[in-house]
């Protein structure tokens, strides 16, 4: 059976809750599911996951929620080879910042320069919509079920 | 990295004789929401009642950010999830100390925890006429966020015009909220909340010249970047740091200038003819005095806790009576810092709840016969969100009710202000949920 890990950075919680969403929609699927806060990630567990599904805010000047940068520096740093994992990602941020979801797309990077594979489209949420981050994340979750492995 | 089986929802609890352990939350804002969520992250069967004064849940995420930044506000969502979940209560509307005792939360429950925040704007504590025009920044953006309890809303003539000409003093987020909110035009409010009678009555027109004064040096203003440029990039608004305009000159005439000035220490505030004169010396070099007349100063140094909040919960030290976000730190600080505080808080509370004899604790339920009978629901609260939105103007998304009438009414689910309801005490069961 499949594992998802549902692997999050947030600081006002949103993102923590869009992870619990796209958990839960995989978990009515029959999949088993691990929801992490990226602080308790260690990188050399990636290579054993077999679809980890990334969720982060952006903050300040478009930078990594506090409780993601410590995993992505360490993998610029450790730089561990990601061929055969494969990832999802999903984003929160708010177009009235120019960088709005910059964080996803600077993990997303460091992913994909190490090998990883992405499945699906990149979500990228807009607090400043009218669209609850919640319905996106189950929308878009429906969707990566169908791109699954049988 | 925890598995699976560690993150099942049913680990083994410090209940009592298989009754959950009941916690109160004292305060329904962000911090004390906050707080409730880590404790039932930890401990998924605890029971929370969180208690407010006022009839509506969220605290600040719904009076104090500003109601142009909707995109902070959707934090609320997380709570309507917490809420959302058996064993956790909103209990609106009930004033601890006045409507029911603490003591009387500290028998029903196994732990209290304080997150009544910070009610004051604080006080300049420089030479001050008391009658010159100076009016706190919290108090401005609760009255332009539609608070019922918001003081300017209950001056005897209404709430007034703060006139062409404004001094901000402080250099942090709130400052800058308030000179975004001040310089807008009613197209920049599309989407907002924004209490469209409260904004018309404290600036019939846009304010022309807003003046920031703040006593560090640039690099050391506690605002975030991005929300000075947001200021900046507002169609008609000039704005200026220390006489350098921040985005190049001004293609059109600017709506509203605003100039930033730092190293300028207040040192007093005077009537002058009519309208108010900020004295400053220059930082580093005293000698350096500058005047600044305008029509009102707006003071966003920071906030205190309110005097009745001091009176209630000032000198309150037991072992299972906890604070978190304000009255814990004694700064308010942004979303993300008092989610960190509140979740280091709660492991405090489950550890101390861990280590402690047994004791009965009956919870919400306990209380039924102290309870006020207009206590406001959780679901109640869903009334009064959802008469909001129906009734927003169509560029609105919301627009609030402005009085605790009107809120309870709505509550109530009648559209009569006259009739305020009242929730009879049957009305709570025996689950601990208020109906």
């Amino acid at each position: 059976m499949t594992v998802v890990h549902v692997l999050y950075g947030t600081e006002s919680g949103n993102a923590e809750m869009v992870a619990d969403d796209i958990a839960a929609a995989f978990g009515d699927q029959g999949y088993e599911t691990v929801t992490a806060e990226l602080t308790d990630v260690e990188v050399s567990d990636l290579a054993a996951m077999q679809i980890a599904v990334f969720v982060s805010s952006t903050y300040g000047e478009g930078g990594l929620p506090e409780t993601a940068a410590p995993f992505h520096d360490a993998l610029l740093t450790e730089r561990p080879d990601l061929s055969g994992v494969r990832f999802a990602a999903f984003g929160l941020g708010d177009s009235i910042y120019e960088t709005f979801n910059n964080a996803i797309e600077t993990i997303r990077t460091a992913l994909l320069e190490l090998g990883a594979e992405q499945i699906g489209t990149t979500a990228k949420h807009d607090a400043a919509s009218t669209t609850p981050a919640t319905e996106l994340a189950d929308a878009w979750a429906r969707e990566l079920l169908t791109l699954m492995p049988a | 990295m925890r598995t699976p089986a560690e993150t099942a929802p049913n680990r083994p609890a410090a209940a009592v004789n298989g009754l959950p352990l009941q916690v109160a939350v004292i305060g329904a804002g962000p911090s004390g929401c906050y707080a409730a969520q880590a404790l039932r992250k930890g401990q998924p069967d605890i029971e929370i009642a969180v208690f407010d004064a006022l009839p509506t849940p969220f605290g600040l995420v719904r009076y104090g950010i500003a109601p142009d930044h909707q995109g902070a506000k959707a934090v609320s969502r997380q709570f309507e999830r917490l809420f959302g979940q058996p064993g956790v209560a909103f209990v609106g509307n009930v004033s601890v100390g006045t409507d029911v005792s603490l003591e009387a939360l500290l028998e029903n429950f196994h732990a209290v925890v304080l997150a009544t925040g910070l009610g004051t704007d604080r006080r300049l504590g420089v030479d001050q006429d008391p009658d010159a025009r100076v009016i706190g920044a919290g108090d401005l953006i609760r009255l332009l966020n539609s608070d019922p309890d918001a003081r300017l809303r209950h001056r005897h003539a209404g709430p007034e015009s703060l006139g062409s000409e404004v001094v901000i003093l402080g250099t942090g987020n709130v400052s800058a909220d308030v000179a975004r909110l001040l310089s807008k035009s009613d197209l920049d409010f599309i989407a907002s909340d924004v209490d469209d009678d409260a904004l018309r009555a404290v600036a019939p027109n846009p304010v022309r010249t807003i003046h920031i004064l703040g006593r560090c040096e640039p690099h050391a203003a506690k605002w975030d970047a991005s929300m000075v440029k947001e200021l900046a990039e507002i169609v008609g608004v000039h704005l200026n740091v220390d006489g350098v305009p921040l985005l190049g000159e001004p293609t059109a005439s600017a709506r509203t200038t605003v100039n930033v000035r730092f190293q300028h220490v207040p040192v007093s505030v005077r009537r002058l003819d009519g309208r108010v004169r900020v004295t400053t010396r220059r930082a580093g070099d005293s000698a350096l005095v500058d005047h600044l007349d305008a029509d009102t100063v707006i003071t966003a140094i920071g906030f205190d806790p309110s005097p009745a909040q001091s009176a209630q919960f000032g000198g309150v030290e037991a072992s299972n009576v906890f604070r978190v976000g304000g009255p814990a730190t004694g700064r308010l600080g942004n979303l993300a810092e008092n989610r960190k505080l509140a979740a280091d808080a709660a492991k405090g509370v489950l550890e101390f709840l861990r280590g402690q004899e047994p004791l009965h604790r009956t919870g919400l339920v306990g209380l039924r016969d102290r309870l006020p009978a207009s206590v406001v629901s959780f679901e109640a609260w869903q009334r009064i969100d959802g008469a909001e939105v129906r009734r927003a103007r169509p560029d609105r998304c919301r627009t609030k009710f402005t009085t605790r009438d009107e809120l309870l009414a709505a509550a109530a689910g009648s559209g009569a202000l006259v009739s305020i309801p009242t929730a009879t005490p049957e009305a709570i069961d025996t689950t601990g949920e208020v109906k």
